[in-house]
């Protein structure tokens, strides 16, 4: 019975083989493929600098340079007495670290040169260098150490060359990667060794690549050629002169249609197939990938072609003209490509930027921080969320918000906020912890005088915070001159400030708006928008917050700043007032750095911190988790000390190392995943990216490594108060529970419908769940029902995108949505960072929405080949 | 039990819709007439008087508006119908890939014939119509007349027992004409029913059994060119041509009898006292009145021609606005 439609098929294959436009295309795709395949990254295990090594160049060369006058330790000394004689000449003559001169040495140029040290034959000397602080790395020098000078292989010492160069400049370099990787042409390098791994490379940076190509190459461009191609296929086919003797035969006019419909999609089939088939074997050949998502995608951008040949096949039926077909198919993806894109636009601001993250019952006021990083109040007069205080990220970027932090007896909250500006640099709005009094009035008891409480914090701590001024920043606050400070300029305001609510100097932009009259009114909240847009609490500045802020803890009545390379802490009652700064319009500090805050190092010896790391305080709050680099402490704060009770050592060689095979196992960890810890007593659970979540016992020895189910990523844990099980938020909005004793996990029971944005417990029965944008609900989680629901009104934006756009969207065929199903195939997981890589893991992943796009194009195609067979029958040719 | 004819049609009436608002055309206003199994059967009419939509209407391409056809003792358009008929359309046009192969693959399939008949009779057929041996080449290189042929051949790969035949000599030399018309005669001879629409009278009257003649949606006429002939002959003009013998005054005489009546009439002198005399007369009365004034006249009658009327003649005549539809023999 379908006999003559498969001929119409093998037709129309024909059709497709005999076109030269197809075997144009294919030659253009094998050149494309010929091109890219000696693309791929070349894997070199050496020890030298690249440039991407060097965090901190101008304090690696202020130290070489006073190296050079004889001002340093014999280790650096050594190292520069290995340099090339002009180098030593010009180190001589750097003393000014804002001197042109100064600023003026390339990165490669003292690279170059600190690779000669790496080169050297007899750098080491007894005594001259001081080892690293971490076990680890002192124990692997020791090695290197041990081997006959005489028998050291060229590899060895460079390796321990750079290894006593890391211990010389800890803070100026970063660590030593061993294998490096550089973007290669066959086997040629190109540009500066990549600064991420093996493993990120693999897990971000081809699903990338491969994204783009497919989705720009062929989801765009091959998909449109074949819609100009395939054009005049049904106009041809149902004009008469070949139709009346397709319709004289005993065949269905409806299957005629839909088997010259399909037959035509083989033209744009061997296109695609041509091509993923093609980047299958060279990704399997090149870099032992055999990645089958790739073959998957062949029926995925199939489908994409037949959304939209779906349109141009109906209007050939109907005006039976080709470019009449192109030009409706181009309107076609231009309306889905507006409704995209203004849902697109509205996604962020109205359903994840609103998803709450955080919620805290502090007194009587639910607080929460919303995935934007604002801080809010619950307003219950106007059921809305008020902002908590004046400021904050407003309608810009994100801003990373930590905190906030009660300390109930001076009622208030400490809190602190970054945002990353428009070119991605993390800058921040103040450099300042912000101080929200819960009383409504002012701090002024606590309020002192920047200077004398810098002299005071000087003569208290054992070690003053270094160079708080003159660091440059890898993680916060790089300005624009490189330099690591803020550029001092004339307060935008010449009028003579005068005294403000805080009892310090108004700001000029307070005088600004006091001179144009605005906030003239009473202040009075008097309507929902009001409620949103007025900050609650008055806000201070209190001390400064250390550079290179990795997470900020309470802890034992201290306040926890863990930094690149140290730890800092400050005791809650000694957290001050800052006198008020002249600060810009955009909230920029104006005023020249103090020397020194009142943050403390506690850094204990043997301590490594690098460039993953996270931390959480323990569920009693006298100890902290930290884990950076694979390297898992649990440190303990005693008599203001910090003490380093357990260590366990969680990367794997296997990870790192390259085997025959070059291929990396995925089930190891090589210490760059993002990652996340909570202890308490008994248990500590670390999960890291893609990998099982491993539950340790007090002494950080491993009790089990529990999966999570279907691929799930985790968001956020927690302890149950009082038990040993932790409840924990998925990237995809799932609760699951993990019982440390029964090393088991299994969802957990939540009286609410809807994707869950956070949890926080209230005591061993009750929680705030957040869920949806911008609801808190109370829950008892033991009687599974809800207590309490904070659910604010929506603004009138608000219900245009929940009530329009949403519903629009979701009937609306998105063909572009399909992206996230081909991501999902490329990938194997079910969500996405927004970055570029993942270094958060709190952070809210893009949850990839697999199954809605192609259900609602399914429906949009069978609707309009639908209508065409309707007419097709209804017809009188 | 008698044989149902080949095609039956009873009243057909087609009315094409020209959007909401526009005027219906009425291509077929009842038409009646059958063709009998075996026959070959000849549509004729001029531009816009409904042939082609008769013949759709037979294929089921359209719906009829009103009345009634059958093919082959099926409901015309039913599968059953198309499944037994052989269709050469006007204006054949075969995709730019196909060769001649490929097009009878592709047709012979969606006539459900299975690949081994193709293969053995495509084969026979393109050697009857004579494609062997440009069998592999690409169709759009063919000739007009090729194309002609290879649709022939497709028409009759899956031996259907009716051929619809479209102007199948349209564009043909006189050799593809003669050619086809062997080809449509030895059809006939294999006891296939033929019904072939063609503007060329000559191929028409050479070729059929009988005709039909449509013009504005109605039938003008049917049967077989000389019962159509006959039948118009006495309601049509003839041609008289007399040859008489006598002296110039009885010759005088007679001339003057015959314009008093006649118009249309014109002598010429022979020699020997002999005259030729042509006139136009209808019907065998006229023909009788003027040998009897030539007789009562003295003049001698040495010769007597009635040229007979062609069909050509007889289509136009049919085709014209005064045309009576009486004259419609039923089959």
């Amino acid at each position: 019975m379908m006999k003559p439609y498969i001929a119409i098929l093998v037709d129309s294959f024909w059709e497709a083989i005999s076109n030269r436009v197809l075997w144009a295309l294919l030659i253009g795709w094998s050149l494309i493929l010929l091109a890219l395949a000696p693309f791929g990254y070349v894997s070199e295990v050496s020890y030298k600098l690249q440039n991407a090594d060097v965090s901190d160049q101008k304090r690696a060369l202020e130290r070489l340079s006073d190296a050079a006058r004889g001002r340093e330790t014999e280790g650096l000394k050594r190292i520069v007495d290995r340099t090339s004689p002009k180098f030593q000449a010009l180190l001589k003559t750097l003393d000014d670290p804002e001197s042109p001169t100064f600023q003026a040495v390339k990165t490669s140029s003292l690279v170059k040169e600190l690779n000669r040290v790496v080169e050297s034959d007899d750098l080491y000397q007894e005594g001259a260098f001081s080892m690293p602080r971490a076990e680890s790395r002192r124990k692997a020098l020791d090695e290197l150490l041990a081997i006959d000078p005489a028998e050291r292989s060229d590899l060895d010492r460079e390796e321990l060359n750079r290894g006593l160069l890391q211990a010389a400049l800890p803070r100026s370099l970063n660590r030593p990667r061993g294998e490096q990787l550089w973007i290669g042409y066959g086997s040629f390098k190109l540009g500066n060794s990549l600064p991420i791994s093996r493993r990120q490379v693999r897990e971000y940076i081809e699903p990338l690549v491969l994204g783009i190509l497919i989705k720009f190459g062929l989801g765009i461009l091959a998909v449109m050629i074949a819609i100009v191609v395939t054009s005049p296929i049904i106009p041809d086919t149902f004009r008469s002169g070949s139709l009346n003797l397709l319709l004289s035969k005993p065949i269905s006019r409806v299957l005629l249609f839909l088997a010259k419909f399909f037959g035509s999609t083989i033209f744009v089939l061997v296109n695609i197939a041509f091509v993923l088939t093609g980047l299958y074997f060279i990704a399997g050949m090149r870099f032992g990938i055999w990645n089958e998502g790739l073959l998957g995608c062949i029926p995925l951008l199939l489908f994409v072609f037949v959304i939209f040949y779906s349109v141009s096949a109906l209007a050939g039926l109907i005006w039976k003209n080709a470019i009449v077909c192109v030009i409706a198919t181009m309107v076609f993806w231009f309306f889905c490509f507006a409704i995209g894109l203004v849902r697109g636009g509205m996604l962020e601001p109205f359903e994840l930027q609103t998803q709450l993250v955080r919620i805290q019952q502090v007194g009587s006021d639910l607080i929460a921080v919303d995935a934007k990083g604002r801080m809010k109040v619950w307003n219950s007069d106007f059921s809305v969320w008020q902002q908590a205080t004046e400021g904050g990220p407003g309608n810009g970027a994100p801003a990373r918000t930590f905190g906030p932090f009660s300390d109930p007896d001076r009622e208030r909250l400490l809190v602190w906020q970054f945002v990353r500006n428009p070119f991605g640099n993390l800058r921040g709005r103040t450099r300042n912890l912000a101080i929200v009094s819960l009383s409504g009035e002012p701090d002024v008891d606590q309020q002192v005088d920047s200077n004398s409480d810098a002299q005071e914090a000087e003569e208290q701590s054992a070690e003053k915070l270094e160079d708080a001024a003159e660091d440059s920043s890898v993680e916060v606050g790089e300005d624009s001159t490189g330099t690591g400070e803020e550029t001092q300029s004339e307060p935008i305001d010449s009028q003579p400030s005068s005294k403000g609510s805080s009892g310090a100097e108004l700001t000029a932009k307070d005088a600004l708006a006091a001179y144009l009259g605005e906030g003239d009114d009473d202040g009075q909240i008097d309507t929902p928008d009001k409620a949103r847009s007025t900050g609650r609490w008055p806000v201070d500045s209190g001390p400064e917050i250390p550079r290179d802020l990795f997470k900020l803890l309470k802890v034992d009545g201290h306040l926890i700043a863990i930094c690149r390379t140290k730890i800092y802490k400050l005791q809650l009652d000694q957290i001050k007032v800052e006198a008020a700064k002249e600060t810009g319009l955009f909230g920029m500090v104006q005023m020249p750095w103090l020397k020194s805050t009142g943050f403390r190092d506690i850094t204990p010896p043997g301590l490594s911190i690098d460039r993953n790391t996270t931390a959480s305080a323990s569920e009693d709050g006298k100890s902290f988790a930290l884990y950076s680099s694979g390297t898992l402490d649990l440190i303990r704060l005693e008599k203001g000390i910090a003490r380093i009770e357990k260590t366990a050592v969680l990367v794997s060689e296997q990870a790192t190392s390259e085997d025959d095979e070059d291929i990396v196992d995925p089930t190891q960890s090589d210490g760059t995943e993002a990652a996340a810890v909570i202890h308490n007593d008994s248990y500590c659970l670390l999960a890291r990216e893609r990998l099982p979540i491993l539950v340790l016992d007090g002494d950080l020895n491993e009790v089990a490594q529990v999966d999570l189910p279907g691929d799930m990523e985790v968001r956020s844990m927690g302890w149950r108060p009082g038990s040993n099980q932790a409840s924990i938020v998925t990237q995809t909005g799932e609760v699951l529970s993990l019982d440390c004793e029964q090393a088991s996990i299994e969802a957990m029971a939540i009286p609410v419908a809807g994707k869950v944005s956070c949890l926080t417990w209230q005591d061993a029965s009750t929680a705030w769940i957040g869920v949806g944008p911008g609801v808190a609900t109370l829950v008892d989680l033991q009687q599974n029902e809800v207590i309490d629901s904070r659910s604010p009104s929506p603004t009138v934006m608000a219900m245009v995108y929940r009530y329009v756009v949403k519903p629009v969207y979701t009937i609306n065929p998105k063909p572009a949505a399909l992206d996230d199903a081909m991501s999902y195939l490329l990938s194997g997981n079910k969500t996405q960072s927004m970055d570029l890589i993942t270094n958060n893991l709190e952070k809210s992943q893009l949850e990839l929405d697999i199954w809605t796009p192609i259900i609602s194009n399914l429906c949009f195609v069978a609707f309009v080949l639908a209508i065409s067979s309707i007419y097709v029958v209804r017809s009188e040719f | 039990m008698s044989e149902q004819p080949a095609i039956q049609i009873n009243g057909l009436k087609k009315r094409y819709r020209a959007g909401f608002f526009g005027k219906g055309f009425d291509a077929l206003k009842g038409v009646d007439f059958s063709v009998n199994r075996g026959e070959v059967f000849g549509l004729l009419g001029p531009n816009g008087a409904g042939k082609t939509t008769l013949i759709k209407v037979l294929l089921g391409i359209v719906r009829a508006s009103g009345g009634a056809a059958s093919v082959l003792g099926a409901a015309a358009g039913s599968k059953i119908a198309r499944q037994r008929i052989g269709y050469l359309p006007e204006n054949l046009s075969f995709p730019s890939h196909h060769t001649a192969w490929r097009a009878l693959h592709l047709y012979g399939r969606l006539s459900r014939v299975d690949y081994r008949s193709i293969r053995q009779r495509g084969a026979q057929l393109l050697d009857r119509v004579g494609l062997a041996g440009r069998d592999r080449e690409l169709v759009k290189r063919y000739s007009k007349g090729m194309r002609q042929r290879l649709g022939l051949a497709q028409a009759m790969l899956h031996e259907p027992d009716l051929m619809i035949l479209d102007e199948p000599t349209d564009g043909l030399d006189p050799v593809g004409r003669s050619e086809i018309r062997q080809i449509i005669m030895e059809m006939k001879n294999e006891g296939k029913t033929v019904f072939l629409n063609s503007h060329i009278l000559q191929e028409v009257e050479l070729v059929c059994d009988r005709v039909a003649i449509l013009a504005g949606g109605k039938l003008r006429g049917v049967g077989s060119p000389a019962e159509l002939t006959q039948q118009f002959q006495g309601a049509l003009s003839t041609k008289l041509r007399m040859e008489v013998a006598g002296d110039a005054v009885q010759f005088a005489q007679f001339q003057d009898s015959l314009s008093s009546v006649y118009q249309q009439w014109e002598s010429v002198e022979l020699p020997d006292g002999r005259w030729q005399l042509s006139a136009s007369v209808d019907g065998h009365g006229e023909v009788d009145r003027i040998i009897d004034n030539a007789r009562q006249g003295g003049l001698s009658i040495r010769n007597l021609q009635r040229s007979k009327l062609t069909l050509e003649e007889v289509f136009l005549s049919a085709v014209s606005d005064s045309a009576d539809d009486s004259l419609a023999l039923k089959p």
